[in-house]
């Protein structure tokens, strides 16, 4: 088991985008099994008028696969011989949408290591509530790039 | 009357595809508030979310959903503050489906290419 504190030294996103609460199993190189509450209280409701109906507060879907992102990058962390650098998002297949996430609910996220190509690392796995499949990921692609083959236009990077 | 008919008669009942265009101011409004405060750049789901919004924005047929992504690319990078365009050709794929080829793209070119599928209540 990993608490919030872990998760925040293995992860670079900061509050209102960290969005693993807890790690509840993982087998470095293979597999993680990681924990995201949803509360109505998310940042992402706020421009919703308060009467808005339960049924319409639907979390986000790509929150939900960012949520699920961030559980597969705490495991390529924990899974060493990665090049250092930032971790980015380099595409995604396969990727369904079986049902919508509404507050007051546990996000169980699951992600497996398909394959490891050097810089890059392939994913599969799905997010559950209760038990039942919310939104299954057929592949994740995750690459490990320097900071610097990143500049914003006109700067000088970090 | 066999499937390959039936599948041919749908394509030839099916409107010609439809194109639209939708330009974005990226920000970091609450939804792509600094995920990495010392580098802004925008996550691949934040810009999965502006193809999204777009194509919601834009949707060739009422009730639908989305329902999945059946693949997206992320090839380049994206910058808070910087225009983003994202072009969208809408084309029937089923009785009550719809998928939408997207491309965002930057000043500096293309930064990600995708393709979403809608389904309508039917398809639930």
């Amino acid at each position: 088991m990993i608490e919030l504190d872990g998760v925040r030294r293995l992860l670079p996103r900061r509050r209102p985008m960290l969005l693993v609460d807890r790690v509840l199993d993982v087998v470095p190189g293979e597999r993680i099994v990681a924990a995201k509450a949803v509360t109505c209280n998310e940042p992402w409701y706020a421009r919703l008028p308060e009467g808005t109906p339960a049924e319409r507060l639907g979390y986000p879907p790509a929150l939900v696969i960012e949520s699920w992102g961030q559980a597969a990058g705490i495991l390529s962390r924990l899974s060493g011989e990665l090049p250092e650098g930032m971790m980015l998002l380099g595409g995604m297949s396969d990727v369904v949408v079986h049902r919508t996430v509404l507050p007051g609910v546990l996000l169980e996220h699951r992600a497996r290591i398909v394959k490891s190509l050097g810089d890059h690392l392939i994913f599969e796995g799905e997010s559950l509530v209760d038990g039942g499949v919310v939104v299954s990921i057929g592949r994740m692609v995750m690459a490990f790039r320097p900071a610097s083959a990143l500049r914003p236009p006109g700067g000088d990077g970090p | 009357m066999n499937a390959r008919r039936q599948d041919a008669e749908r394509r030839e009942r099916a409107p010609a595809p439809l194109t639209t265009e939708v330009t974005h101011t990226t920000s970091l409004e609450t939804l792509l508030a600094a995920p990495c405060p010392d580098f802004p750049v925008l996550p691949g789901v934040c810009v999965l979310e502006y193809l999204r919004a777009s194509a919601e924005a834009t949707l060739p047929a009422p009730g639908l959903r989305w329902r999945a992504v059946d693949r997206v690319r992320f090839l380049g990078a994206v910058f808070p503050g910087e225009e983003l365009t994202v072009g969208l050709t809408w084309q029937r794929s089923g009785e009550d489906e719809w998928t939408s080829l997207a491309t965002a793209s930057t000043v500096r070119g293309t930064a990600a290419t995708a393709r979403l599928r809608y389904v309508g209540e039917a398809d639930r």
